[in-house]
């Protein structure tokens, strides 16, 4: 049953990929976190091999404690089509990554967004409108220059403006870390 | 074999438009004009068991990051090498040449092509063990220890017994992070004490943070560091170090959380050598411990000097500062009036702190002076700035306190001068120390230790009435200071002032009647005041507590008689 289903779908998909990729979840289906009726949707980029990502996993965790329950969804996106599944789910559970998985392997989340870097991040509105896109925080200002702490917490601040309502101010800032590559 | 893209289509006819003229030049490939590049300048660290990131070993690694390659590499942020290019030159510099940079952006703008597979030169093959060959003996850190997922830099000492049932002699030390990805530098000093096993268990933790040494040494004048992508360097028999049984390494990492909790159990590769080394190197640190840098400020600036009374050859060349340091160079102005480059790194960055072999020696008559300029930036620009906002930050050993010292390996031309190059050294050094102690207490008035610390310093320098002061103030912070209480005692009955010295000595007897040093000190002053009598109850209250003290005490009475 449970194999049968995927490729059902898989034919599905392939049938309909010529006019619309979309990203994948961990077993193949297509996802679209832009879909969704959260009142906050997170998008977060990241790479399973990309230093500066995973050194903000405990930060990307403690977001999800204290957005989540508030009504946020949180999606990690894969946009290195290199990594295969199987790797992005030892990945999550290695750095303890919570939220959806979406394998942006065709960079439809990528471009719809804009994200140029990992980590980066987008924050939609309830219409999937993009409500803010840059850095978590401003921890790293230079790919060698880190603050000891971050002092603006970019991220927080903008799901909890998006929560209220309001519009993120600023709604664009710049990430710092591994280049998202364009699709070869 | 990947799909022609619309991008590399455009880029392959813009190729073909600008070869058409007089220069007919084939497309840049991986095989042939990258991967040459890559595996000499790049993969020795970004390989799965290397200390970088990820690896870069093959035609998909390299597309699959080739934007950030070309950036990081112009940006000359990758490969990693701090100082200005001729300004000295060292062992092991890394970097590339503006061609090869050049080279890699011109690959990515025509397409990013494979090339023909005979082009490929053969991938380089690296030790996977030790890169020096079998070590004599290999120690590690005794349990592993767990590094925190997140937070800032961790700085952690531990404690390596190195087990050698005889005085060895050692030419080289190979350090294995074995997790060399959270490992950003390592030092390694000697311990001869027993004071960091000792600190290192007064908890269950494995090691202690910090980023003092405590009693620790370097290896009689041996630099015993590790830094990413660094090739231990081979040494030589005859500037080996000295290992006496019962010494313990102590290993200070300095480690970046990675997002996961990382276990790291270090070891270190001992290489020995045939005998006794024939010269010993000296350690010159120049450097400033009056370091006050006020808030907000963005270029504040350093300068010490030192000259040199004998011939030396500089080997080996470390400078330091912390996270509010922008530029640190230093250099030698000869007798003859020229200057000599030795070190400049124009954007210091802490987390890439290197000591630096040169590759031939420097040699340096007597007469030139050592010269170092630090520039600090303590304003909210400098983003490593410890403070948000910035806050007043003097000397010290916290990473968030800063620093500016310079320390040089050298070796006198002469062997024979070496103990007047120490001689002299120390007088200089000792004054920096008295700068720095100024002003610690300078920051915490009430900090008795420091006062006693620095009258001594003070006695050393031959200043016995500012050392004065500064034991009066010790004893008025804390009187029961039984030792800077002896200690002043002493001072005094070398000055001459017996009277003051008989009544803190006595006083210091009335608030610890058992304490050795007291009585002995007593009984010599009383001698020298020409009341033995009196005095004869301490020397024998002394040779009852440490018997083996009688024949000393015999032999300093003689003095006096004579």
């Amino acid at each position: 049953m449970r194999k049968t289903i995927p490729i059902i779908l898989l034919l599905a998909l392939l049938s309909c990929r010529a006019d619309r990729p979309k990203a994948l979840d961990l077993d193949g289906y297509p996802v679209d976190p832009f879909t969704s009726d959260a009142q906050a949707t997170v998008l977060l980029f990241v790479q399973t091999d990309c230093p500066i990502s995973n050194r903000y996993a405990p930060t990307i965790a403690a977001l999800h404690e204290r957005f989540a329950p508030q009504g946020t969804d949180f999606w990690l996106v894969y946009p290195d089509p290199n990594e295969t599944p199987d790797a992005i789910r030892h990945h999550r559970e290695e750095y303890g990554l919570p939220g959806q998985v979406a394998r942006d392997t065709q960079h439809v989340l990528v471009r719809r967004v804009g994200a140029s870097t990992t980590p980066e991040t987008a924050v939609l509105g309830p219409h999937g409108n993009v409500l803010y896109r840059g850095r978590i925080d401003d921890r790293y200002t230079a790919l060698d220059k880190a603050r000891p702490q971050a002092s603006k917490q970019d991220l927080a601040d903008a799901l909890t403006a998006a929560l209220a309502g309001q519009s993120p101010d600023p709604s664009v800032t710049r990430a710092i870390g591994c280049f998202i590559s364009d699709l070869q | 074999m990947k799909k022609i893209t619309v991008r590399r289509f455009l880029a392959l006819i813009a190729a073909c438009f600008g070869c058409s003229a007089d220069e007919p030049r084939e497309p840049t490939t991986f095989n042939r004009d990258i991967a040459p590049i890559v595996f000499e300048h790049c993969a020795a660290c970004h390989r799965p068991e290397g200390s970088a990131p990820f690896s870069l070993l093959d035609y998909v690694d390299v597309i699959a990051r080739a934007e950030q390659i070309a950036f990081v590499t112009q940006t000359r942020y990758m490969p990693p090498w701090k100082p200005k290019r001729g300004y000295g030159h060292f062992v092991g510099e890394r970097g590339l040449t503006d061609e090869q940079i050049k080279t890699i952006q011109r690959w990515i703008d025509e397409g990013e092509q494979e090339g023909a597979a005979a082009d490929l030169p053969p991938r380089p093959q690296w030790e996977t063990d030790w890169e020096l060959g079998p070590p004599d003996l290999v120690a590690s850190m005794s349990v592993a220890y767990t590094l925190r997922a997140d937070g800032p830099d961790v700085f952690r000492n531990f404690v390596i017994p190195l087990p050698v049932d005889e005085t060895r002699y050692i030419k080289a030390i190979e350090f294995k992070p074995e997790n060399a990805r959270i490992v950003h530098h390592a030092t390694m000093m000697v311990d001869r004490s027993g004071a960091a096993r000792r600190k290192d268990e007064l908890d269950d933790e494995p090691g202690f943070e910090g980023m003092s040494f405590g009693e620790a040494q370097d290896a009689d004048g041996h630099f015993l560091g590790w830094t990413q992508g660094k090739t231990p360097y081979a040494g030589s028999d005859s500037l080996a170090w000295r290992l006496e049984p019962d010494t313990d390494l102590l290993l200070q990492l300095h480690m970046l959380p990675t997002g996961k909790a990382e276990p790291i159990q270090s070891r270190v590769g001992l290489f020995f050598a045939d005998g006794p080394p024939k010269r010993r190197p000296a350690m010159l640190r120049l450097g400033r411990k009056d370091i006050d840098i006020p808030a907000g400020a963005s270029d504040y600036r350093i300068r010490d000097t030192y000259k040199l009374p004998v011939d030396v050859e500089v080997l080996t060349i470390y400078p330091h500062a912390h996270y509010l340091g922008t530029e640190t160079k230093a250099y030698a102005e000869l007798p003859d009036g020229r200057e000599q480059g030795l070190i400049w790194i124009e954007d210091w960055d802490f987390n890439w702190q290197d000591d630096y072999r040169f590759q031939q020696p420097v040699f340096l008559p007597a007469g030139t002076t050592l010269v170092m300029e630090y520039s600090y930036d303590n304003s909210a620009k400098n983003s490593r700035n410890p403070h948000d906002p910035p806050l007043r930050v003097r000397y010290g050993l916290h990473s968030a306190d800063e620093m500016g010292d310079l320390t040089l390996q050298v070796l006198p031309r002469r062997a024979a001068d070496l103990p007047q190059l120490k001689r002299d050294f120390y007088r200089k050094w000792m004054l920096q120390e008295i700068d720095g102690y100024k002003m610690l207490i300078a920051a915490d008035p009430a900090d008795w230790d420091t006062h006693h610390t620095l009258a001594m310093f003070y006695l050393g320098s031959g200043k016995p009435a500012l050392a004065f002061t500064e034991f009066e103030l010790a004893l008025e912070h804390n009187p029961d200071y039984v030792e800077a209480r002896v200690n002043y005692g002493i001072a005094l009955a070398q000055d001459k002032k017996l009277d003051r010295a008989v009544t803190h000595l006595k006083e210091a007897l009335r608030r610890q009647p058992d304490f050795v040093q007291a009585h002995f000190n007593l009984g010599i002053a009383l001698h020298m005041l020409g009341r033995g009598e009196e005095a004869q109850p301490h020397l024998d209250e002394v040779i009852r507590q440490r018997p083996a003290m009688a024949e000393g005490i015999e032999r300093r009475l003689q003095q006096l008689r004579r």
